[in-house]
């Protein structure tokens, strides 16, 4: 038994890429189909830190300019929200906290620290005593840090909330079996259907994540992205411990209150099973950061697996190969998502916006010219 | 896997373990097929480990993960709902933060109940009473056969003990607990029908007993009214079916168990009877299962205030505006409330969450639980990160 239905857009995903693109598209009047294999958050959303920052990863200094102002504009748009809206969220200013342990590092920092500023973020280098005297429980190697004004927010929340509204301007989500067939042609998109239903759009948008190769293969198309396991430990203790979020050897920070989150380990790998190997490496590292957390108790290990592009950077938009066809697939989906969002519906929509032309699939395929 | 059985238990929560222990103690070989473990199930293996085969639906074995739930660690609040790992507990120095003084009244008869004991001694609490299933001689001998002579020697000796050192070792149920501010009032019901009432300051269930409490009493929700045996019949095969049916785990955990003791003695009377003897080789089915009418009638009883999960201060209202905003599955319900997130591990409250989906959704949703997530036991930071897997 297959139902049908039809919609404006359809998008593949209910991870946080896939709910702010159909909430922005809904929001702009269109009528939007999320389709999504498994359960809403299901994939790297589901296990993400919910660190919303412009500096995250440690290679500030290999990006592209315009991929700095993305991440401050991205920033900056979640900073800009109505309280209420941050609160729906579950957004909360947080601070970050990143560590040098030796000079290369602190000059590293001291480097970023620049970066940043001219991309109009807030940032600070602090010395060893300004580090210890705001977070005590950090070890006392720790030489210098850069502090910067990073946030949190809430990947359930968010795609909750997006999903709810979604729903609200006329959407729907179809869910539990993965997108099987893609009917298109020269004009567009005709329909998808999974095992259940068919949906008619002439417009798709791949925000499948670690999925997004197979979605786009039902199209001929590809999209070089790499399956990248990150295994995490929820830790419990005293909530006075720790107030930032602290990006030592490895990171870990408190976004509820007395529950540490502990990550990340980096493996290609699609599997989302833990190792007993990988919780010690974690635990160890987050000793060696923090010891003061040495007695926390880990109540649970985890994984999520991170879609990340061959070259590290979104892959956004149009592919001129397939009328009606669009990607927004990246990394980093709790900072870029809604920007994203937003930026991918203005084009479909209104046909131009701006920083995609950046993040063009084009850019893997040097037979093409745009 | 091929295995010949005697029974087939359908179900996951209190009154299917039940069942099944029931089954194996009365020398009768079953297999327990469960959507998920339950709680009752899992403290139930916990205690009866060698007479209770559990399966997992997807063809896991479903003990390493009942292990694991009941391995989950819990924070140290008035109510402690289930014992089983107590001494982990102990270890961790949480118990050791209960307030110096207060008095616990325990309830369980297991092994777990000398380890709380010891504990609650070693930490200056004053033990109230221990509320204990009391056991004929025939059912003493049938847990040395499950669980090992040594094992009930020292629960009986640990009895003895307890009850030489004057704490009030009592045979019943506790039926009732209310929190009246200075200290819980506990109402424990004996095997003879006189009513006891307790008052301290902590009450630590053991689950996996029979004299389990209906936690969520404490919490508002005792329907425990609607009980009523649902009928037995047979397969289109010709196998015989008896159904226990159940209130489900959030309502009367005790009753179901009662209920699945009696399905199971059903079931043994049916392998005994004559007419039966010619389908041997079919498994009696011990069908364990709650209708869906009678799990939305609960729910819709219930308060919407209710804490669903007491640790991460999830309430009905909570979980059932999750769903409306579309959450369809026990994951979802989690990411959406931090239910089960907390040190509870979902281990009381995600049974109830699954009721209340059931409730809610137009069909009885998918039987997938929250996943079990490693370690087993909670383990110090700094004891992880000391493993060397070379």
């Amino acid at each position: 038994m297959r139902t049908s239905a039809s919609a404006d857009v359809a998008v593949v995903g209910a991870g946080a890429v896939g709910a702010c693109v159909a909430v922005e598209l809904a929001r702009r009047g269109r009528r939007v189909a999320v389709v999504e294999a498994r359960g809403l958050a299901a994939g790297a959303t589901g296990a993400s830190f919910g660190w919303v920052s412009a500096q995250f990863g440690n290679y500030i200094d290999s990006l592209p300019d315009y991929h700095v102002e993305l991440l401050a504009t991205a920033v900056r748009r979640y900073s800009s929200l109505p309280q209420a809206a941050q609160d729906r969220i579950g957004y909360r200013p947080w601070r970050a906290l990143t560590i040098g342990y030796d000079n290369t590092k602190v000059a590293w920092l001291a480097a970023a620290e620049r970066r940043l500023r001219s991309a109009d973020l807030d940032a600070e280098l602090w010395d060893r005593s300004a580090v210890l005297a705001a977070e005590p429980g950090l070890s006392d190697d720790s030489l210098a840090a850069l502090k910067t004004s990073d946030a949190m927010v809430n990947p359930f929340l968010l795609v909750r909330s997006s999903i709810v509204e979604v729903a609200e301007r006329g959407g729907f989500v179809v869910r539990g079996a993965p997108v099987r067939q893609i009917a298109a042609g020269p004009a567009g998109i005709k329909w998808l259907e999974t095992e259940h239903t068919r949906i008619e759009a002439p417009i798709i948008v791949n925000a499948a994540g670690v999925g997004s190769p197979k979605i786009a293969r039902l199209l001929d198309l590809d999209v070089p992205v790499q399956a990248n396991k990150g295994e995490q430990l929820i830790a419990l203790a005293a909530a006075a411990l720790l107030g930032s979020l602290v990006n030592g050897h490895g990171h870990l920070g408190q976004p509820v209150p007395g529950h540490y989150i502990i990550g990340a380990t980096r493996e290609n790998a699609l599997d989302d099973t833990v190792t007993l190997r990988s919780a010690a490496a974690l635990a160890a590292d987050a000793v060696r950061t923090v010891p003061a957390l040495a007695g926390a108790l880990v109540l649970r290990a985890f994984a999520g697996v991170r879609p990340v592009p061959a070259d590290g950077l979104p892959i956004l938009g149009p592919d001129r190969r397939q009328p009606g066809y669009f990607n927004a697939v990246l990394h980093g989906g709790m900072t870029l998502a809604p920007l994203v969002g937003e930026l991918i519906a203005r084009w479909i929509v209104d046909g131009t916006a701006p920083f995609i032309e950046h993040y063009g699939i084009e850019r893997f395929q040097p037979g093409l010219t745009q | 896997m091929n295995a010949t059985v005697d029974v087939v238990v359908l179900g996951s929560g209190p009154a299917a373990a039940a069942a099944g222990c029931r089954m194996s103690q009365r020398g009768y070989s079953s297999l327990t097929v469960s959507e998920c473990v339950s709680i009752h199930a899992a403290s139930l293996i916990g205690t009866f480990e060698r007479g209770l085969l559990l399966r997992h639906a997807d063809g896991t074995t479903g003990l390493a993960q009942a292990r694991a739930i009941i391995a989950a660690p819990r924070r140290v609040p008035r109510i402690v709902p289930f014992s089983g790992w107590t001494s982990s507990l102990v270890e961790h120095g949480s118990l050791a933060t209960a307030p110096a003084r207060s008095r616990m009244l325990v309830a369980g008869s297991g092994p777990d109940v000398i380890a709380t004991a010891d504990a609650a001694s070693r930490s200056g609490i004053t033990l109230v009473g221990v509320v204990i299933t009391e056991l004929s001689a025939e059912e003493w001998r049938a847990a040395e056969t499950l669980a090992g002579k040594r094992v009930v020697a020292r629960v009986r000796a640990a009895h003895r003990r307890l009850v030489e050192d004057g704490v009030p070792v009592i045979g019943g149920i506790v039926t009732r607990a209310e929190d009246m501010q200075a200290s819980l009032r506990i109402v424990v019901e004996r095997d003879s029908g006189e009513r006891l009432e307790f008052h301290a300051d902590r009450l630590q269930v053991n689950h996996g007993s029979i004299p389990a409490i209906p936690v969520l009493g404490l919490l508002g929700l005792l329907p425990m009214a609607a009980w009523e045996p649902l009928p037995a019949g047979t397969a289109p095969d010709g196998t015989p079916v008896v159904a226990a049916g159940n209130l489900d785990l959030a309502f009367a955990p005790h009753l179901d168990e009662r209920r699945g003791v009696r399905a199971a003695d059903d079931a043994i009377r049916a392998l005994a009877r004559p007419a039966t003897l010619a389908a041997r080789s079919l498994p009696v089915i011990v069908e364990c299962g709650l209708s869906l009418e009678r799990e939305r009638a609960l729910v819709a009883k219930t308060d919407g205030s209710t804490l669903v999960c007491a640790d991460e201060r999830v309430t009905l209202d909570d979980v059932v505006s999750a769903i409306r905003d579309g959450a369809a599955s026990l994951r979802e319900i989690k990411m959406f409330t931090r239910l089960g997130m907390g040190a509870c591990r979902g281990v009381p409250c995600a049974q109830i969450a699954r009721s209340i989906l059931a409730a809610f959704a137009p069909t009885r949703p998918p039987a997938v639980g929250l996943r079990a997530r490693p370690p087993l036991n909670p383990v110090r930071l700094d004891e992880l990160a000391e493993y060397d897997d070379r």
